[in-house]
């Protein structure tokens, strides 16, 4: 163990709450170093006397550890490598974990020999916006931008394929509590045992919040026995979660709150079965939002070296860690707070050179324990200047005059490599600004603190400004109960423990000290005062544009040590006050989020969910080359045994399957289509308002084609509807439209007319469907049901069955979609696979095929079927040449818009036939007709080609289907089809719309 | 996300609801070729108010019942829901439309 | 789990998910045993019955011997289970019953009565053990605490982006009804999700 500690140069011999038992090996830029469990990367960077740990982000400069959080500005590095690569992730937040790997980033080609520092040296160029006013107005921008981004910028992502797996979780609670601190952990006791169902978040591997970084006392003891009391008692109720290591990162609409709880983000790898990450999606009734505050810095010149850090942050690291962050302190303050951090460096052997305080009065209160530990404080006071390049070796300070606008009497310069800087708390109300609520600015504390409530986020104690320890327990106290009170739950009494604290006397706002060099605000986007101030002078008035030109927090950590500082210099340039220049929106997340848990399982193949119809199975073992509708997996074509997935082979196979459904017989799985059961007394009355043609004197036991309009007059669906028995109806849609179908007639009849009595049941899943077509179907028919008599008088066209087939119940449909005769065969969905094995058995003596889509869609084409892009919305029933399926005698839904002028207008394109000149061009779907192809832009639209089939095997050329304008049609015969996109251009003999079988006789025999 | 509560089902995610549209809007009575605005009105007229707004929703993923929403479209804050004969507007007395 | 067959047909019933159950424990088991126990029903007789009629509804109820759950419940057992689906709207389930549809239109008149066989267009999955809570939060949106989500309690709801229907059968006894076309992903994603856990399939 020895062994270990020695390496530890900076690590204090006892104290802290880490575990020196369990030593962890880590890298650095490949250096081996050792740390401690309880260790985040940076205490054991610290620990290991590192400094330099990365290059900014503009102008190269070496920077270091400034800060002990989430809120870190400068010490972003690579984490892992290989598949698990990740960039930019703030060492100030990684838990140490055995064989822990991480780079330094934004240098090259190494720390301390980075080429690119010579920015540095150009920066008087590099001011804001330098580079769009330099390069933007150049022609050769896109030229300029690789470089200039590769120059400036963040870690590089990685691209091999994430290994892990990321999970999500919808919870509720009663009370959700934002914030393990102090506040947080007061208001979990509370609610715990008022008992409301509570859930606790906060983002840190333990809770305590604050109270881990300090040497507070609670009843007279260190303060991690309150916290681990209360953390026991919490864990016995049955009704608080407690999350850990879960950051709450937004405040949604209705009270949601989205956290990534890090499950093993803190492992090497996760554990067999684990996730990395998982998404809590947290409605809560009412949201206690103790999400503590964040200290800034104040803006001197040269105030970015590794060595300078928030006053805070290095007490942090000493009391959490047991970590010396530097040998010789100086504290630079302009309130109480750095005094804390002057007596807990001082406690842990750290010399502390002096106190630089710019107020004009020394807190009386401190005087003993100054004394004490012979600390020496300088008032009005300020830091001017900093030294050493690679590392703070010693610190200028002078006395400020009255204004504050100069520095007064001789400056001296003292050494120190440590300077911890103070320059007050800001409250952390970023979740308050998600919920929809507006920070209004606190004189007392010069900080920003939530106003009025938007949704039911109430914060506490240092997020809504009460930074007495006493008051964050009283506060966390109330609000729990007065929650817990509106949810009509028993209040809950607990006893405040007694605090050590000394009372908090107002700050006095010190933002920036007058001097020259670079005084940075931002240190993450190295956004300089100067940028600000030319930002000023620039004319930008308003703190949105001031970002967005400078780039202030625009970086990952939003600008959570700088946005103040940012908007009170602009305030200070324009001599207004800080609330008239307006604080930034903050928007989600609070601190940056991967996005695998947002995607969760959802990746992959998982996107959307595929949907299998109850042949799927068969189809995949016989060939079946599959394609997408909608979420339907469909047979598109079926190769042989013998061939290997091809272009030709693929139009080989659908020539095949064309010519056996038109000389002999085929079978399609039409499971997809959309099918509707209707049942009630007033169903055909429902039907007659539903489609367009009439059905009351449908008999039972017959189908009929029928089309919906929508209420504007244009059509929305067809197919067909049988009449299965006096008030029972059996609907199909088409595959697309099945759930829009279904979800239209529920809106008529719950919410239009309410008083017909009819119910709706969606059974596509219930029916696996399956057509049977070709001049040989009903030889199969017959040989499959040879008791039933199925010629054309006893089962005409349009005629329906329902029958068993061996045993299996199913009805059978004569109607055709192909143009041959044909039956379409349903059975429960159970049996499907069965009955198309068998249909295939029997149908082998007529040399039966299953086929696709493609050649169904051909047939539907050479038949001059519309289908869906014939149905695309645009087009009424006269479009479709379906006008005599528009009664006159009844009102149905679009019977009265579709009078419409517009849509009466007998020049608008209607459905033609097209069929190239040379009997062989293939014109692509989405092709424009044109008169003339070689006409200059803009040329007059004549129509669209809204359906093609490459080849007809029937008709031996290529056919489409298309629209043109009525005008055109009775005036010419030829027309254009142009493609721009494809640079094609084919010309068109416009025909019939039907290429096949024109009187129907072969469906009706 | 917004939390829709179902007359029938209880409080559900908006990502079980489709959204319908403008509940205020009344279908005129078929036949009547006289009331042409009202038909323009029903079909096309929309206005985009700040503030109140009564919607309908479906509980496509749920019971399927259609459910009117009173929702402030600024705030996207739901002040009520109910079936789609209630008139929330009136049952929360007190608020405007277009607030 | 196979139901007890009263059917001629029975062996021939192909169930959506023939194709992808794997038998055994998988995911996560530890020497407790797994956590998590997965099964289809299949065979099943599956009804939804419309009905507007208050008098038909106390008449058919008598008929079947279970009541007719109010909104959002159910009533019954394994053998005859019935979940309320919407207003005037249940689905009756039991182990595959070829003549049930038979039997209550026997008895009752057509205009009052509306069945509609959804037998096989429903895959029904049985998810059980003390986690069982915890896969279904992880898929939707619905408050699953024991004290809101007990037993007969039923919820249809949008589970792993899924129209499903789950009914609370017991404690942490969970039967989950989805569309057959989405059964075999449905299933992938269940054992995913569940996989943490430890799971044995029956
Ligand atoms: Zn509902």
């Amino acid at each position: 163990m020895f062994r270990f500690q020695s390496r530890q140069q900076q690590r204090l011999d006892d104290g802290g709450q880490i575990n020196r038992l369990a030593p962890i090996n880590f890298t650095f830029d490949g250096k081996k170093f050792i740390g401690f469990e309880g260790d985040t990367l940076a205490s054991a960077l610290l620990a290991n006397g590192v400094r330099l740990v990365g290059r900014s982000f503009k102008y190269h400069r070496p920077r270091g550890i400034y800060s002990a959080g989430i809120e870190e500005p400068n010490a972003l590095v690579a984490l892992r490598s290989g598949d698990r690569h990740e960039p930019n992730t703030r060492a100030t937040a990684i838990e140490l974990f055995p064989g822990l790997e991480a780079k330094s980033q934004n240098r090259w080609p190494n720390l301390l020999l980075d080429y690119l520092q010579i920015n540095n040296l150009l920066s008087p160029f590099l001011s804001a916006g330098f580079y769009y006013k330099t390069f933007m107005g150049l022609p050769g921008w896109h030229f300029y931008e690789y470089f200039i981004r590769k120059a400036a910028g963040m870690g590089d992502g990685t691209k091999f394929k994430d290994p892990d797996k990321y999970d999500k979780k919808h919870v509720h609670c009663d009370i959700l509590i934002v914030g393990g601190g102090p506040t947080g952990i007061s208001a979990a006791v509370t609610a715990g045992r008022a008992g409301a169902r509570v859930i606790l978040v906060d983002n840190h591997p333990k809770l305590g919040g604050q109270l881990n970084g300090e040497r507070y006392f609670l009843d007279k003891k260190p303060a991690h026995h309150w916290v681990e009391q209360c953390v026991e008692e919490l864990d016995g109720l049955e009704n608080v979660t407690i999350a850990t290591r879960t950051s709450a990162f937004g405040y949604y609409d209705s009270d949601v709150v989205n956290a990534i709880e890090s499950v093993s983000d803190h492992l090497p790898e996760p554990l067999g079965y684990q996730c990395r990450q998982r998404l809590w999606q947290i409605r809560a009734k009412k949201v206690i939002l103790a999400t503590g505050a964040t200290e800034r810095p104040i803006v001197f010149s040269n105030n970015d070296r590794p060595g300078i850090m928030l006053a805070s942050a290095a007490r942090r690291y000493v009391n959490q860690y047991a970590v010396k962050p530097g040998k010789k302190a100086v504290i630079f303050t302009n309130n109480d707070d750095g005094y804390k951090t002057a007596f807990d460096l001082a406690r842990s052997g750290i010399e502390v050179v002096a106190v630089v305080d710019s107020r004009k009065n020394i807190p009386e209160h401190f005087e003993k324990e100054l004394n004490e530990k012979d600390i020496e404080v300088i008032a009005s006071s300020v830091v001017i200047d900093t030294y050493g390049y690679f590392g703070l070796n010693s610190v200028k300070i002078g006395t400020l005059s009255h204004n504050g606008k100069t520095i007064e009497s001789n400056p001296y310069i003292v050494s120190a490599d440590l300077l911890a800087v103070s320059g007050g708390w800001s409250p952390n109300v970023h979740l308050y600004c998600h919920s929809g609520g507006k920070p209004v600015y606190n004189d007392s504390i010069e900080a920003f603190v939530p106003g009025e409530l938007s949704q039911n986020g109430h914060s506490a104690g240092a997020s809504r400004g009460s930074f007495s320890l006493t008051d964050c327990l009283q506060e966390g106290h109330n609000i729990a109960n007065t929650m817990a009170e509106a949810l009509d739950l028993e209040v809950a009494e607990q006893i405040i423990p007694e605090t050590n604290e000394n009372t908090i006397v107002p700050i006095e706002a010190l933002w920036r000290v007058p001097g020259k060099g670079k005084k940075f605000v931002d240190l993450q986007d190295d956004v300089t005062e100067s940028d600000i101030t030319l930002a000023h002078r620039e004319g930008y008035v308003s703190v949105e544009h001031l970002k967005r030109y400078t780039t202030l927090g625009m970086g990952t950590d939003q600008g959570k040590t700088s946005n103040l500082n940012g908007q009170a210099i602009m305030a200070q340039e324009k001599s207004e006050p800080i609330e008239k220049i307006g604080t930034t929106t903050f928007r989600p997340p609070y601190t940056p989020i991967a996005l695998g848990p947002l995607a969760g399982r959802d990746i992959g193949l998982s996107y959307k969910h595929t949907r299998r119809s109850a042949m799927h199975n068969w189809h995949k073992q016989h060939g079946a080359i599959f394609v997408e509708a909608g979420q339907w997996l469909r047979p598109q074509y079926y190769l042989n045994e013998m061939e290997q997935p091809s272009k030709e082979n693929m139009d080989k196979a659908i020539s095949r399957e064309v010519q056996t459904v038109r000389t002999s017989v085929g079978l399609v799985d039409v499971s997809t289509l959309g099918k509707i059961d209707i049942q009630g007394k007033d169903s055909a009355e429902f039907l007659n308002r539903v489609y367009t043609n009439g059905w009351t004197k449908l008999p039972i036991g017959k189908a009929r084609y029928g089309i919906m309009l929508r209420e504007d007059g244009l059509v929305f669906d067809d197919g067909t509807t049988s009449r299965l028995d006096e008030c029972h109806y059996f609907m199909t849609t088409t595959t697309s439209n099945a759930a829009a179908v279904l979800s239209h007639m529920e809106y008529y009849l719950q919410v239009q007319w309410p008083k017909l009595d009819v119910k709706v049941t969606s059974v596509t899943e219930q029916w696996a469907a399956m057509a049977l077509a070709g001049p040989k179907s009903r030889n199969v028919l017959s040989k499959l049901l040879p008791t039933i008599n199925v010629d054309n008088e006893s089962f005409p066209f349009m005629g329906v069955r329902e029958v068993d087939i061996e045993g299996v119940p199913a009805r059978i449909f004569r109607i055709s979609f192909s143009g041959e005769l044909s039956y379409e065969i349903n059975v429960p969905a159970d049996f499907g696979e069965f009955i198309w094995q068998r249909i295939l058995e029997v149908g082998k003596a007529y040399s039966i095929r299953p086929y696709g889509t493609e050649a169904m869609g051909i047939m539907r084409i050479e038949k001059g079927h519309v289908a869906g892009p014939e149905l695309d919305g645009r087009t009424t029933a006269t479009d479709l040449g379906l006008q005599k399926l528009l009664s006159s005698k009844k009102d149905f839904i679009g019977s009265k818009m579709m009078h419409r002028e517009g849509l009466k207008d007998e020049n608008r394109p209607r459905l033609v036939g097209l069929v190239p000149v040379d009997k062989k061009s293939r014109v692509k779907s989405g092709a424009i007709l044109v008169k003339d192809p070689t006409l200059a832009p803009p040329v007059p639209k004549l129509g669209h080609v809204s359906s093609s089939a490459y080849l007809s095997p029937t008709l031996g050329h290529p056919i489409s289907l298309g629209f043109v304008s009525g005008n055109i049609i009775e005036t010419t015969k030829k027309i254009w089809a142009v493609s721009p996109l494809h640079n094609e251009s084919h010309e068109l003999e416009i025909t019939d719309p039907v290429f096949y079988d024109q009187k129907s006789e072969r469906l009706h025999d | 996300m917004l939390i829709i509560n179902c007359p029938l089902c209880g409080p559900r995610d908006h990502a079980e609801f489709t959204y319908v549209g403008d509940a205020t809007k009344n279908r005129p009575k078929n036949g009547d070729s006289s009331n042409d605005n009202a038909w323009y009105d029903f079909v096309y007229l929309r206005d985009n108010p700040k503030g109140l707004h009564e919607e309908l929703w479906q509980h496509s993923f749920g019971c399927r019942c259609f459910v009117k929403v009173l929702r402030n479209t600024l705030t996207h804050e739901i002040i009520a829901t109910g079936m789609p004969k209630d008139n929330l507007i009136l049952k929360e007395k007190g608020l405007e439309l277009n607030v | 789990m196979t139901e007890v067959n009263t059917s001629k047909n029975s062996l021939r019933r192909q169930s959506g998910l023939a194709h992808v159950i794997n038998y055994g424990q998988f995911g996560n088991v530890t020497l407790n045993g797994p956590s998590l126990f997965i099964c289809e029903r299949h065979p099943l007789t599956i009804l939804q019955l419309d009905t507007n009629k208050s008098k038909t509804l106390t008449d058919i109820s008598n008929l079947l011997n279970v009541e007719f759950p109010h909104t959002n419940t159910c009533n019954g057992d394994d053998k005859r289970r019935i979940l309320w689906l919407g207003p005037n709207r249940w689905l009756i389930v039991e182990p595959e019953h070829e003549c049930l549809q038979t039997l209550i239109n026997n008895e009752f008149n057509s205009s009052e009565v509306f069945l509609t066989d959804l037998s096989h267009g429903k895959s029904t999955v049985r998810l059980r053990g003390r986690n069982a809570r915890d896969v279904l939060m992880k898929g939707s949106g619905v408050d699953w605490h024991l004290n809101s989500f007990g037993a007969d309690y039923c919820a249809h709801t949008k589970l792993f982006d899924l129209a499903a229907t789950v009914d609370c059968r017991d404690i942490d006894v969970f039967d989950i009804y989805i569309a057959r076309g989405f059964a075999e992903d449905f299933w992938g994603t269940l054992v995913d999700a569940a996989a943490e856990f430890g799971y044995q399939v029956d």
